[in-house]
C-alpha cells in the first residue's frame, strides 16, 4: 500500500472511532440536537423570508424568539388553565351522567358499559393509592429507595432546565449559520459523490419538507376553523374539542370521524340540546369540505403522491402498532421512507453509481 | 513535489474569493454585501488532473465557475471523444442548467489540477429570489452572454 493511502486509511479509521466515541459520550445531547434541528427546520422559512427585506438573520431570529416567548407566556397563562378547566369539565360531564341512574334515558343506555368500567376503576384506584402506598411508605426498604430517588428527581429537573436553555441556543446557531452547516457538510464529500449527494438532499428536502410543512399548516387551519365553528354554536369546551379535530385531521379517512366523537359526546351528555349534534355535524362537514376541496389541494396537493389504498393500509397499520399517535404519524413517516428510497434509487442510477 | 491543498475551502480565504468573484463577468457589478451573500452559497471544489467533473446525461444540479486550472468539455462518441471547448480561469459551465430542466449535454474532465466554484441550481434560484437586486444583475449578464453565444454561432453559420 502506498504511504499516503495508508495514512488516509488510518485517519479514516481514527475519525470513525472518534465519531462513535462522541456519540457515546454525547448521548444525552443527541435528543437535544434532534429537537433543535426540527424546530430550526420549521422556523427557517420565516428567517429566510425576513432576509429578503435585508433583516439580518440574528435580528430576525431574536424577533421570532421574542414572539415565541410572548406566545408561550400567553399560552401558559390563558390557554392552558382554560384547557385544564375544559378537560376537567369534560370529565365532570361524563361522570355526572354516569351517576344519574335513569334507565329510560338514551344517554345512560349508551354509557352503561363505560360507567361500569369507571366505577370499577374508582373502586380499585383508591385502594391502590391510599392503602398500598401507605404500607409501602412504612416499609423501610421502600422508604429508603424513595429517598434514593430524590437525587434522580433533581437530576430530571436539571435536565429539564438544561433542555429549555440548550435547545433554543442550538436552534439559534443552526438557524443563524444554516448555510455554513450545509456548506461544511457538502464540502467534505468527494467529487464523485458531490453532485449526487446535493441532488439527493435537494430532492428529498423539497418533496418531504414541502409535505411536512403543508401538513402542519393544514392541521392548524382545520383546528382554527373547527374552534371558530364550535364557538359560533356556543358549544362548551369549544377550544379543546376544536384542537382535537385539528390534531386528528392528518389521519386520512378516519381522522374527521375520530375528531368529531368528543364533540358529539359533549353535546349528547351535556346541557346543550341534542339537536346541536346535527348543527355540529354541519360545521364539521363544512370544515371537511373546505379542507378537502381548498386546503388540501392547495397546500399538500401534488407533494404527496401515494395511492389511497397504501394510505389506508398505512393508517390502519399505524393504529394497530402505536395507537392514535401511530395513526397520525404513520403516513408522514411512510411517505418519508418512500421518498428516500425512490429518490435515492433514481439518483444512484442517473449518476451511474449503480 | 506537488502541493495540492486537500481542502481548498480553508486555503482560499474568503477575501480572496470575494475579489475573484469581481473578476467574473456575471458577478462583476455586484456590491460587496451582495458578493458576501453569494459567497454563502458557493462550494469550492478541487479537481485533480483527469478527474471527471460530470458526464453527459447526469442531472443538471450544479453550475461551475473555473477559478484556476484547465478543463475540457467533450462529447462521448463511440470511437473517441469529440472536444467541444476548453475551459480556463473565469469561464463557467452548466449555466444552461439554470434555465432548463434537462440533463448534462456534454461531459467535463479536468486537464490539470483545477479549482472550481460550484453553485447548486436550487441555491442559485433561492439567492435570486432572496436578493432580487443582485439576482437581476446576474440574470442580465447571463442573458447578454447567451446572446453573445448566439451571435457567434450565427456568424459561424453565415461565414461558412
Amino acid at each position: 500500500m502506498e504511504r499516503p493511502k495508508l495514512i488516509r486509511l488510518i485517519l479514516f479509521i481514527l475519525s470513525v472511532l472518534l465519531i462513535i466515541a462522541s456519540i457515546l459520550f454525547y448521548q444525552h445531547i443527541i435528543s437535544y440536537l434532534i429537537v433543535a434541528f426540527i424546530i430550526a427546520y420549521l422556523l427557517s422559512p420565516i428567517i429566510n423570508y425576513a432576509e429578503i427585506y435585508n433583516i439580518s438573520r440574528t435580528v430576525s431570529i431574536l424577533i421570532v424568539y421574542v414572539i415565541l416567548a410572548v406566545l408561550l407566556v400567553i399560552i401558559s397563562n390563558v390557554v392552558i388553565p382554560q384547557l385544564v378547566n375544559q378537560t376537567v369539565d369534560f370529565f365532570n360531564v361524563l361522570t355526572s351522567v354516569i351517576e344519574q341512574d335513569d334507565p329510560f334515558s338514551i344517554h345512560s343506555l349508551q354509557i352503561k358499559g363505560l360507567s361500569e368500567f369507571i366505577r370499577s376503576l374508582e373502586s380499585k384506584f383508591p385502594s391502590i393509592e391510599v392503602d398500598n402506598e401507605l404500607k409501602n411508605l412504612l416499609d423501610r426498604d421502600k422508604f429508603n429507595s424513595l429517598i434514593g430517588q430524590i437525587p434522580l428527581f433533581f437530576k430530571s429537573i436539571v435536565n429539564l432546565i438544561a433542555f429549555l436553555i440548550v435547545v433554543p441556543v442550538i436552534t439559534f446557531f443552526v438557524l443563524k449559520d444554516e448555510r455554513y452547516f450545509i456548506r461544511t457538510i457538502f464540502s467534505s464529500i468527494s467529487n464523485r459523490y458531490f453532485e449526487f449527494s446535493l441532488h439527493l438532499w435537494e430532492e428529498i428536502e423539497s418533496s418531504f419538507g414541502k409535505f411536512f410543512r403543508a401538513l402542519l399548516i393544514e392541521t392548524l387551519l382545520v383546528a382554527a376553523m373547527s374552534i371558530a365553528g364550535l364557538l359560533i354554536l356556543k358549544i362548551p369546551n369549544a377550544i379543546i374539542l376544536g384542537l382535537f379535530c385539528g390534531l386528528t385531521n392528518p389521519i386520512k379517512y378516519f381522522g374527521p370521524f375520530i375528531g368529531a366523537i368528543p364533540t358529539m359526546l359533549i353535546i349528547l351528555l351535556g346541557p346543550t340540546p341534542d339537536i346541536y349534534v346535527f348543527y355540529a355535524a354541519i360545521v364539521f362537514i363544512i370544515v371537511q369540505q373546505v379542507d378537502s376541496l381548498i386546503l388540501f389541494p392547495w397546500l399538500v396537493g401534488k407533494s404527496m403522491n401515494m395511492h389511497p389504498l397504501w394510505v389506508l393500509l398505512t393508517v390502519i397499520a399505524g393504529g394497530y402498532a402505536f395507537g392514535i399517535l401511530g395513526m397520525i404519524f404513520a403516513v408522514p413517516v411512510v411517505f418519508l421512507i418512500k421518498t428516500v428510497i425512490v429518490v435515492s434509487h433514481k439518483s444512484l442510477k442517473q449518476f451511474e453509481i449503480i | 513535489m506537488k502541493k495540492i491543498p486537500d481542502n481548498a475551502e480553508k486555503i482560499i480565504e474568503d477575501k480572496e474569493l470575494l475579489k475573484f468573484l469581481l473578476s467574473i463577468e456575471i458577478f462583476n457589478n455586484l456590491t460587496k454585501p451582495e458578493r458576501k451573500n453569494l459567497r454563502k452559497y458557493i462550494y469550492v471544489r478541487n479537481f485533480k488532473k483527469a478527474e471527471i467533473v460530470f458526464k453527459k446525461g447526469y442531472p443538471d444540479v450544479v453550475f461551475y465557475v473555473v477559478k484556476s486550472g484547465k478543463l475540457k468539455v467533450y462529447l462521448d462518441k463511440g470511437e473517441g471523444d469529440m472536444e467541444v471547448n476548453i475551459l480556463q480561469s473565469k469561464d463557467f459551465v452548466g449555466e444552461m442548467a439554470l434555465f432548463m430542466n434537462e440533463n448534462r449535454t456534454a461531459s467535463v474532465t479536468a486537464l490539470e489540477d483545477s479549482v472550481l466554484l460550484a453553485i447548486s441550481k436550487r441555491d442559485f434560484t433561492e439567492f435570486i429570489a432572496k436578493f432580487p437586486r443582485a439576482g437581476t444583475k446576474i440574470l442580465y449578464k447571463l442573458g447578454a452572454i447567451l446572446c453573445e453565444h448566439i451571435m457567434k454561432l450565427n456568424n459561424k453559420i453565415s461565414g461558412e
